[in-house]
């Protein structure tokens, strides 16, 4: 079964936040195999890599990385030839500010959500993501 | 004498015995007079039968006459044809005037002297205007006041101009007024810039730098006016000079001084940005760590809860309970540092509307009273409005007194000098007077987290967002008996 799963790749450069989201996504059962990745670099490096498996269902990246901020690694993505470039990309951020958020929309981000401050609040984000990506947006991809 | 010459000899004497102003009379060579005019009667006080016969030296004062200065007058005109004099007279009376003596030799066709024509002028009130003007002018001393001929070269001199130029009138009568200027300003041709405009504009008034006698500079405040005879013709100029350095200097570090406020002014306010941006990216870090304390604490009591006993749930609760009021605390500062650094749009906002929505949204449940002209509107941001009506309110609420229900009314009225008030009374603790003005400040607090739970960061964003806001705001309070706290905006002003 989880073979057949879409890939979802989590790039979150700060350990606990990425260890608790990861949680979240297990607890809602998100329908796919998460892959963590912790910087910019390492983003892009996994996704230009010559893969025999197919690109990832979604991406949610941090906004803030180290080397490689979020915002670039969406900007090449957006700039890609391939199918790469139509992987739609969440940013999930600690900042609210409106240039952050702005700026991301104009970069192509899918959408931008704002770090909630509680487990619970975290829970209902990932089944709200759930529910949109994987189950209402059927996307190209799967077509 | 001919028919023709006797007429014309007729004319002359009615002429000279009209003349009132003037003493018009005649001397024989010897200086007797020989004929007399209304005008010297009214000068000189004598009738014709009086003086005629008389020598004409009983007009001198007596100093004159020792030193032979009529009969000297008289061997000057017989001379050179004319004398010409200004000086003291005597009057029949005895009193003195100052007059103006023409005397003029009469020849007759051969060239001998038949006798002089003699005119006298009183020109006492004259002189008395001038002496006047001059005395005024000498006791001058804060001024100074000195005249240039039409070239620039200076004729007069008062006690000022030696006070603050540091020349005698000896010294500096005759010499061209170029060098009061400083070397740069002579060189660009100021001196006579200043005079051209004089007399083209019939004024000229300016300020600058200044050389005194021993080379020393001083800021002069300048006035140079031309002088015209009675046909119009440049005669000179008069020029009016102060000494301002005392208020140049006072100027000048005054000026100084502004520049050095502004100059602090740019400092603190870059320093109040970097202190703004650092405290904005402290509170957004320390939220990282926050919410791992609290994710984690949380997954360990959900994913484990049932292997922990009831102390280790009670201190993971303690935990949590830690995070909860630290994140509030991050998000307080954030919001004061947002408060401070963000643009403000204000607009119209209806107060009692949106007073009502904010109780209505936060504090349905608790006894909050709306008091009001529904009509009131305020120039404000309606976000934070909302945002300092809700840390208000839940203030007044949170102090209550000990075994006494909380009840907070809100006001709002307009005030003197299109003003909007905003009070929210409550009942609760009061405030001691002392402590007063203690609460609008940052992390203020008057009590333990334990007796009322807080940041002391809420009253704190009220005073910054009524400020952002062209606002401000205050309080009144009785310890025991509650307090009013109250925030001032602008109303707004209803489009034309």
């Amino acid at each position: 079964m989880t073979e057949n799963m879409p890939t979802v790749l989590l790039v979150e450069d700060d350990p606990a936040d990425a260890r608790l989201i990861m949680r979240a996504m297990e607890k809602v059962e998100l329908p796919a195999r998460v892959h963590h990745l912790k910087d910019g670099d390492e983003a892009v490096a996994y996704l230009s890599a010559d893969r025999n498996y197919s690109d990832p269902w979604l991406i949610i990246m941090d906004l803030k990385l180290p080397r490689r901020s979020g915002l670039e690694v969406l900007q090449w993505i957006r700039e890609q030839q391939t199918d790469l470039a139509r992987i739609p990309v969440v940013m999930l951020s600690s900042s609210h500010h409106a240039v952050d958020i702005q700026r991301a929309y104009e970069f192509g981000v899918n959408s931008y959500l704002v770090k909630p401050e509680t487990s619970d609040q975290l829970l209902s984000m990932m089944t709200l993501l759930k529910t949109y990506w994987f189950y209402n947006n059927k996307g190209p991809s799967l077509g | 004498m001919s028919a023709a010459e006797l007429q014309h000899e007729h004319i002359f004497r009615a002429l000279v015995d009209s003349v009132r102003d003037y003493a018009i009379f005649v001397l024989n060579p010897s200086g007797v007079i020989s004929s007399w005019n209304p005008g010297a009667e009214r000068i000189k006080l004598y009738t014709a039968d009086e003086i005629i016969g008389k020598h004409f030296s009983v007009f001198y004062p007596e100093e004159d006459i020792r030193n032979g200065k009529p009969e000297m007058e008289l061997r000057v005109a017989a001379q050179t044809g004319r004398f010409e004099d200004e000086g003291w007279r005597v009057k029949k009376d005895g009193t003195r005037f100052w007059a103006n003596v023409v005397i003029t030799r009469i020849l007759d066709e051969k060239g001998r002297l038949l006798g002089f024509g003699k005119i006298t002028r009183d020109l006492t009130d004259r002189r008395l205007a001038d002496q006047r003007y001059r005395m005024l002018v000498d006791s001058v001393k804060d001024y100074s006041i000195f005249s240039l001929d039409r070239n620039g070269y200076v004729t007069s001199w008062n006690a000022g101009a030696q006070r603050i130029k540091q020349y005698t009138a000896e010294e500096i009568i005759g010499q061209h007024f170029s060098r009061f200027y400083t070397p740069e300003d002579a060189a660009a041709g100021l001196p006579q810039k200043v005079l051209r405009t004089a007399c083209e504009t019939g004024h000229y008034e300016g300020e600058g730098w200044r050389v005194r006698k021993d080379g020393t500079r001083f800021w002069s405040s300048i006035v140079v006016t031309p002088i015209v005879d009675e046909s119009g013709n440049l005669t000179g100029f008069s020029k009016v000079t102060r000494d301002i350095s005392d208020r140049k200097r006072l100027l000048d570090e005054l000026q100084h001084h502004m520049q050095e406020l502004e100059v602090q002014i740019t400092e603190r306010e870059r320093t109040n940005a970097e202190l703004e941006a650092f405290s904005y990216s402290v509170s957004h870090d320390l939220r990282a760590p926050l919410r791992a304390i609290e994710g984690f604490a949380n997954a360990l009591r959900e994913d484990f809860g049932s292997q922990l006993d009831p102390r280790a749930h009670e201190y993971l609760a303690q935990i949590m309970n830690a995070a909860t009021r630290m994140n509030r605390l991050v998000r307080d500062l954030l919001e004061y540092s947002r408060l401070g650094r963000m643009q403000i749009p204000s607009q119209a906002v209806a107060v009692i509307a949106l007073v009502r929505k904010v109780v209505a949204e936060n504090f349905s449940g608790a006894s909050v009273k709306v008091v009001g002209d529904e009509g009131v509107q305020a120039s404000a941001n309606e976000q934070i409005l909302s945002q300092l009506l809700t840390n208000l309110v839940s203030n007044g609420l949170k102090f209550h007194r000990p075994n006494c229900a909380s009840e907070v009314e809100i006001f709002v009225e307009k005030m003197p000098e299109q003003r909007v008030r905003i009070t929210v009374k409550d009942n609760g603790i009061g405030i001691a007077p002392q402590h007063v003005d203690r609460v609008f400040r940052v992390f203020e607090r008057l009590h333990g987290v334990e007796e009322y739970p807080g940041t002391g960061i809420g009253l704190a964003i009220v005073k910054r967002g009524a400020e952002r806001m062209d606002g401000n705001c205050g309080l009144e309070s009785k310890l025991g008996e509650g307090s009013s706290f109250w925030v001032e905006l602008p109303e707004a002003r209803l489009a034309s």
